[in-house]
């Protein structure tokens, strides 16, 4: 018996791009939050832009989908490389400012603090999603992969295409550039901690 | 344990990957070490923040976006385009079908069939679509086409009218191609499609023909 997750990609495959509309609306907002993560620094519109190429990569090679790995890992390899390769492309050009007031895909969960600790907490937010922003998009699209999306050092190793070493040793880097950034804001949330 | 062999550990102790002795070993280390105590508390902060990082609601102008690109990139490869090695050539065959026929003024019909002539291919560029559109009659359909060349930046080159019907020569700047055969074909959207092979050249013209039949 077919899922109609198989049925809706057979459709797509013969051209029928409303059958894909509604097949890839379970995905998007998986999706965007890659490329959010992906462009932080830059702005939403990159975001935007990312997840159309995606998308349209997704459309175009939807006929070689071999249904080898889950349809949803599939997409998030094509979303993590387009987003990649769009970053390298637009390489020469400036970022645009890091203080946005738009969601940037790093924003924790809402927890119910008291006011104070939520004053630490975003403090604390602020100076990681800042540190996020400034790590290498290559590092940040390992960290994002391990530590957001919850994908193995080898599944991470086969979507970007390098080998589970570099991987590690980029994880490694980018928990080691995150972490200083706690510590050294460390004075500064520690002070009204019990 | 020193300091050394705790930096070793860290990332598999994110990981939770640690042995039962490891741990412990890991454990005895930071409890008396000040310095990887807190490199500690401060990784466990960072994996907590990133794992509480919530998914972000999808604007709504990016839904829409992707929607469009994909639709348009579905009729782009229904419609087409053909290049030569020279010249860019692309002929589309618009097939007016129609209910009766009439010869002073096109007649009136319920369908257009756009469909490729491959007679004047490339013969590794052959294949393509076949598309309807809904129009009411052939005058509106050629009016419709006239506009729809114009808001191109298209030109009307030829005008003939022979048996099969009123064919239409029209050059274009090769940017603007894509869109135009994507307007063109904008109301059909069940129709199939094809590979768009690509064109070095700056204009690309084609052959419109508005054709009778039974
Ligand atoms: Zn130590």
């Amino acid at each position: 018996m077919q899922t109609n997750e198989e049925k809706l990609i057979k459709r797509a495959v013969r051209g029928d791009s409303s059958a894909f509309s509604v097949l890839m609306a379970a995905h998007e907002r998986q999706m965007y939050g890659v490329c959010l993560r992906m462009f932080g620094e830059r702005n939403v519109a990159d975001a935007q832009d990312g997840l159309q190429e995606a998308m349209i990569r997704v459309w175009r090679a939807i006929g070689r989908f071999e249904g080898k790995s889950a349809f949803s890992t599939w997409v998030y390899r094509i979303t993590v490389n387009a987003c990649l390769d769009e970053l390298r492309r637009r390489k020469s050009r400036p970022a645009t400012s890091m203080d946005q007031l738009v969601d940037d895909g790093w924003t924790p969960k809402d927890t119910s603090a008291g006011p104070e600790q939520k004053a630490i907490q975003s403090e604390k937010s602020r100076a990681l999603k800042q540190a996020v922003n400034e790590l290498p998009e290559d590092m940040r699209a390992v960290i994002m992969m391990r530590d957001i999306d919850g994908y193995s050092y080898e599944e991470i190793a086969d979507v970007l295409g390098i080998n589970v070493g570099t991987v590690k040793s980029r994880i490694s880097r980018a928990r080691g550039k995150l972490r200083q950034a706690i510590m050294k804001n460390r004075e500064l949330f520690d002070t009204d901690l019990v | 344990m020193n300091c050394e062999q705790m930096q070793e550990l860290l990332d598999r102790a994110i990981d939770q990957e640690l042995t039962e002795a490891e741990w412990k070993a890991f454990n005895a280390h930071i409890a008396e070490c000040p310095s990887c105590h807190e490199e500690w508390e401060a990784a466990q902060e960072v994996r907590a923040f990133l794992s509480q990082a919530e998914l972000p609601e999808v604007p709504q102008a990016a839904k829409d976006g992707w929607r469009l690109a994909v639709r348009r990139d579905a009729r782009r490869k229904m419609m087409t385009r053909i290049t030569a090695a020279a010249a860019a050539v692309l002929v589309l065959t618009v097939g007016v079908t129609a209910a009766t026929r009439k010869t002073e003024s096109m007649p009136a019909i319920h369908g257009i069939s756009v469909e490729m002539d491959s007679a004047d291919l490339a013969p590794n560029t052959a294949m393509v679509a076949s598309a309807r559109m809904s129009v009411v009659s052939g005058e509106e359909a050629y009016s419709a086409i006239e506009d729809l060349v114009a808001e191109y930046d298209g030109v009307i080159e030829g005008d003939t009218v022979d048996t099969y019907g009123r064919t239409l020569t029209v050059s274009m700047p090769k940017a603007n191609a894509d869109d135009f055969s994507a307007a063109l074909s904008s109301v059909d959207p069940e129709a199939s499609i094809g590979e768009i092979p690509e064109t070095d050249e700056e204009t690309v013209s084609f052959a419109l023909t508005l054709s009778i039949a039974e």
